[in-house]
């Protein structure tokens, strides 16, 4: 609601007050961040989302093993709980760790069955000495946040998949590629969205009409047949990683469209507002006009959309990594890790590798809330 | 005098039964007693209405009169349980007795959904709402609205409902209501979805008809037609009226009795008459000063009386009379402290004010109150010895070259249909206008909307690209003329500074992102300011910051409040920051559209003195703008009247308002409600037809022939002679027959 605190009393006998005071000289960003902190659930899609990415740039010291790490003893292996307090003996003993299994294979079906052991104790601890990586692929480094304290003894703390590697270390190590790998590709269709949404709204008639009908042409391309298209045309010599990069570029030529016809509608009725037109009457120059009075006028819109528009991008590299048109293992994300759950039979043995579809869910649940949250306090002068 | 109108109005109220003599309370038909509504928003309770008692007289027009923001509409909808979410009804009773004989029931005690609440809404109450387009579905007709509200309140059957609506739609004065039953409510004018509106809400005979200011978005014309219309179906129902305004020339032309509101309070309850002639709460008595009067005898005033300030939001009401930081009769200690109290003045009059209170005030305080001192308005420069400008002697036009000359100027919007966007035809918006204006005056513009004042006025500034004619401008001090119309981009430039506008809208005209200082300052960065101080290039510069201070020192805003965003101000502030934009480059044309028509009548008084005194400071010359002729009265030394594009009459303010020579002319100015309750009935009305003819085809001869009480087959219609305004020294004409005819000018 609106206050216009500074206007209750005369202009010239006020006592101002601090806070009012504070709320007359305050920009646009402040007025749209006290909006977004009321909003509960999106200030808790804010951490999450932040927490995410904290975990995809320190995924190696986080992940107490590496992606390649494996022990193929551990075929399946179920997870292991971690425990503070050890009771299995006469006394309470207290240390950090997990409990070993003890290993079995079925006589009949030769299938290896695992049981923990309580009296086999396996000591965790925080900032061990690990597996060397490069943090940041910079600085060479061997510790990390949480594995066992004899390196070479196994934890799995979500359990192990078919060649025995650490589900949990690579859930990690997923984050991300999964969170990142769109990046590129939403942010070039952004630009041409608003580039060419901005061109056809503001300059109108001609211009207008072939650059919607650009847009509508392109609207009409099926991207699922051009990605396999694409999939297959990419030099068979580039990386997994590369070649997924490549095509989400591409694409990002076709995905520019529904953004192009929002900005366009906005330029349109901003050209018309009394403040623009008193702009030009101010003898303010087209440049100045469109950079100074229009966009900025629809930015944190803008912010909004491209929050939103992230999490389509990781469904997208899931769903198609899942069906093997996307990355390919080696390469480690979430999408290449649910390849794995695709039998029913693995998943009924081994039900903790749906987990990454856990971690895809999290993460875009905490981005849509985020970006409906800045959608809602986007506009902070509405009435 | 007085007792001749009431005893009018007792016969217009007679088949209600319940004819009652002036000051008597009569009987009630709805009685409101402390009723609060409050709004639960994340910044706290915002009490819309706190504590309101009302009573709405059976066959009477109550009336519920104050500016925006004071409660009124939301003490209405309280009464139907219509309010928008977070509101809720906090406390109060509302009494509801249709029939004498049945006892009184409390509506805020019904369901919000129940079945009772919902016979109340449309079958004895009626509802009419401000925006009569936004009222009506646009999916349905208007027959279907009708038969749909038939329908669900009576037993007719659906063929039964059909020509019962239809003669809903003859009731109330539309024509060929058999067609009009099954048009949108899109192919319909303002003025005609209102009467359907109204015709919706009487098709069940309710006994109170709330009227939620009913004409405020329409013409003044229509508007006429409309008051008429509700008084004549009174009459011919005997239904009570609850009529929200914030007009008081509409009050004083249909109330009988009349609420104050301020901050959600009733602060005065008294008859109509008594109310007009002696107010006795101080906001009254300011209200009713602040209206630059169509009357006077001999002299206007140089000078509106202005109340200070502006209505606070309903979250920061201030403790004690909420009145009081913006009365002049303000007592320290008292009024700030104490609520004041509620004390029956006679007649049934209230007026909750601590003057009236012989604790409070001292005994004896004589009564009526002294009239408001002038408000010494907020002006650093202190021109409060402001000159009266009736008193400087008009500029004499005849030895002087005008300023600007408009000449033969057309503005023609294209039509554009289908798959290639082929122009298929033009609105003609302006055609063909002629108008001068002369350093130093101030030059009225009016008309209904439609008319093209707008667009003249943008064309004069170039926001538009006038399609033909010229604009030639003569700069002050130089023999040298330019032709306006004839630049464009870079060559305008240096002129854009010259001929300012201010906006008719505070709200859209000021970008919300940007400082005082970025806003007031950026026609400073243009090197176009040529009659200022240079000016630096960059807003940040010392010199523009020293400019934009003295620029909102001289339109009564503190110079610091430059490091301010626009959201923090106040509708008539921030129309002060628009004056201050306009100004800053010194220009010597300012075109003020619609200026002052967003803002409340106590703001709106401040704005108009602001104008004036401006005006004087720095020699402008101003094209106002202006729908509201009494406005326009009051600050223009003349006056031009369009007409659907055309000019039709120009004249001296004065000799206009005495003698109209156009006939549309004469039906505006007897269309404008006098805030005197005691014209109401003088003089004869004239009233023109609803309908502004299609303005892509425009009717020939004389435009306003179709409207037109005096208009002659043959003569007026005649294509190819269209009348054309003569040049005469002070009051040119377009009408064929303006020799012949004898019009009325006020009264």
């Amino acid at each position: 609601m609106f206050r216009n605190n500074a206007s209750t009393i005369g202009p010239d006998s006020e006592p101002d007050d601090q806070a009012a005071e504070k709320y007359a000289v305050a920009s646009r960003w402040r007025l749209v961040w006290r909006r977004f902190r009321n909003h509960k659930l999106a200030m808790a899609g804010l951490i999450v989302t932040i927490l995410v990415y904290v975990v995809a740039v320190f995924g190696e010291f986080l992940a107490p093993y590496s992606t390649s790490h494996l022990n193929d003893e551990y075929t399946y292996a179920p997870p292991q709980r971690l425990q503070i307090v050890d009771t299995s003996g006469d006394d309470w003993d207290w240390g950090l760790h997990v409990n070993g299994y003890t290993m079995e294979r079925d006589p009949e079906t030769l299938a290896q069955e695992f049981t923990t052991d309580p009296d086999n104790k396996v000591p965790v601890g925080f900032f061990v000495k690990g597996e060397e990586y490069e943090l940041f692929g910079l600085i060479p480094w061997d510790r990390h946040l949480i594995g066992p304290v004899d390196s070479d003894t196994p934890m799995y703390l979500l359990g192990a998949d078919q060649m025995g590697r650490d589900q949990f270390s690579r859930i990690i190590h997923g984050t991300r590629i999964s969170m990142s790998v769109g990046l590129v590709g939403v942010a070039m269709g952004f630009v041409l969205g608003i580039l060419l949404g901005g061109i056809s709204g503001y300059f109108g008639g001609r211009t207008d009409t072939i650059v919607q009908r650009a847009v509508e042409l392109f609207m009409s391309l099926p991207t699922l047949p051009l990605w396999l298209g694409l999939a297959a045309a990419i030099p068979r010599d580039w990386g997994s990683v590369e070649r997924y990069f490549a095509i989400t570029v591409v694409l990002s030529l076709v995905a520019w469209t529904g953004l192009a016809r929002d900005v366009r509608g906005r330029f349109m009725s901003l050209r018309e507002e009394d403040f623009v037109t008193s702009a030009r009457l101010d003898g303010t120059g087209e440049p100045r006009i469109i950079f100074g009075h229009v966009l900025p006028s629809f930015t944190s819109h803008l912010i909004a959309t491209l929050t939103l528009s992230i999490p389509t991008m990781i469904l997208a590299e899931t769903a198609l990594s899942f069906l093997g048109l996307g990355l390919q293992p080696p390469t480690v994300s979430w999408g290449v890790l649910l390849q794995e759950a695709q039998n029913i039979r693995v998943i009924s043995t081994a039900p903790w590798l749906l987990l990454p579809g856990v971690a895809v869910v999290v993460a875009i649940l905490a981005l849509n809330f985020l970006g409906d949250g800045l959608r809602d306090a986007a506009d902070p002068y509405k009435h | 005098m007085t007792a001749m109108t009431r005893a009018e109005e007792a016969s217009v109220s007679q088949n209600s039964g319940a004819a009652r003599a002036p000051g008597d309370s009569g009987e009630a038909v709805l009685t409101i007693d402390g009723l609060k509504t409050h709004y639960k928003t994340d910044e706290g309770v915002v009490r819309a209405v706190d504590g309101v008692d009302l009573t709405a007289y059976r066959g009477q027009t109550t009336c519920v009169v104050g500016e925006s923001g004071c409660g009124k509409s939301v003490t209405a909808r309280s009464i139907l349980q219509l309010i928008d979410l977070p509101g809720k009804i906090a406390d109060g009773r509302i009494m509801w007795q249709p029939d004498p004989a049945v006892e009184a029931v409390d509506l805020t005690t019904l369901d919000e959904d129940g079945e009772q609440l919902r016979r109340v809404r449309g079958g004895e109450i009626g509802m009419v709402f401000q925006e009569p387009m936004a009222s009506l579905s646009p999916m349905y007709t208007v027959g279907s609205h009708l038969v749909e509200t038939i329908l669900l309140h009576t037993d007719l059957n659906e063929a039964d409902a059909k020509d019962r609506a239809i003669h809903e739609l003859k009731r109330v004065g539309i024509p060929q209501p058999e067609r009009r039953f099954d048009a949108y409510p899109f192919q319909l004018s303002g003025g005609m979805c209102q009467r359907v509106m109204i015709a919706l809400a009487l098709s069940c005979e309710p006994a109170l008809l709330i009227a939620d200011e009913p004409t405020t978005a329409l013409d003044v014309t229509t508007q006429a037609r409309i008051l008429d219309l509700l008084l004549g179906l009174q009459e011919e129902t005997g239904m009570s009226m609850l009529f929200i305004t914030h007009d008081l020339g509409v009050v004083a032309e249909i109330a009988a009795d009349v609420s104050v509101m301020y901050l959600g309070k009733v602060v005065e309850k008294a008859g109509v008459d008594e109310l007009f002639e002696n107010p006795q709460h101080p906001y009254t008595q300011a209200l009713l000063e602040s209206i630059p009067s169509l009357d006077h005898d001999g002299q206007k005033p140089g000078r509106l009386r202005a109340i200070s300030g502006t209505v606070p939001h309903p979250a920061d009401r201030p403790a004690g009379c909420s009145f009081h930081p913006r009365c002049p009769h303000a007592m320290a200690g008292t009024c700030d402290a104490e609520e004041p109290p509620v004390i029956d003045l006679g007649d049934g009059r209230i007026a909750p004010c601590h003057l009236h209170d012989p604790e409070s005030s001292g005994p004896g305080r004589p009564l009526p109150l002294l009239p408001v001192p002038p408000v010494q308005e907020a002006r650093a420069t202190g021109a409060d010895d402001a000159v009266d400008v009736a008193a400087v002697p008009a500029p004499d036009l005849a030895g002087k070259q005008p300023m600007l000359r408009v000449r033969d100027l057309s503005v023609e919007f294209p039509i554009r249909k289908g798959f290639w966007n082929r122009t298929v035809g033009h609105v003609g918006a302006v055609s063909s206008v002629d108008l001068d204006i002369y350093p130093g005056e101030t030059l009225g513009l009016v008309g209904e909307s439609g008319c093209g004042k707008t667009t003249l006025g943008r064309s004069i500034v170039r926001a538009l690209e006038p399609t033909r004619g010229s604009i030639t401008y003569r700069p002050p001090g130089s023999d040298g003329e330019v032709d306006l119309a004839a630049l464009g981009g870079r060559a305008l430039r240096p002129y854009r500074s010259d001929v300012r506008m201010i906006f008719q809208d505070p709200f859209t005209s000021l970008n919300p992102r940007k400082t005082l200082l970025q806003l007031i300052g950026e026609p400073l960065r243009r090197a176009g300011a040529r009659n200022g101080p240079v000016a630096g290039t960059k807003v940040n510069d010392s010199t523009t910051q020293d400019q934009v201070a003295e620029m909102l020192a001289r339109v009564g805003l503190r110079p610091e409040y430059m490091w301010r965003y626009p959201h923090a101000f106040s509708g008539g502030q921030r129309q002060r920051v628009n004056i201050a934009r306009a100004l800053i480059t010194r220009p010597s044309v300012v075109v003020a559209d619609e200026a002052v028509s967003a803002l409340d009548v106590s703001v709106r008084a401040q704005i108009l003195n602001l104008l004036k005194d401006l005006q004087e400071e720095f020699r402008l010359t101003y094209l106002f703008i202006s729908h509201d002729l009494s406005v326009v009265e009051h600050v223009c030394d003349r006056v031009a009247v369009m007409y659907l594009g055309r000019v039709v009459e120009r004249a001296d303010t004065d000799s206009l308002f005495e003698q109209p020579r156009h006939p549309y002319s004469e039906a505006l100015l007897s269309a404008v409600p006098q805030p005197d309750p005691r014209q109401r009935g003088t003089g004869k009305r004239i009233r023109l037809p609803d309908d502004l003819p299609d303005p892509t085809d425009p009717p020939p001869g004389c435009r306003f022939h179709t409207r037109c009480r005096f208009a002659v087959e043959g003569l007026c219609d005649r294509a190819g002679a269209s009348p054309v305004l003569r040049d005469e020294a002070s009051h040119s004409v377009a009408c064929l027959r303006a020799e012949e005819i004898q019009l009325q000018g006020r009264q």
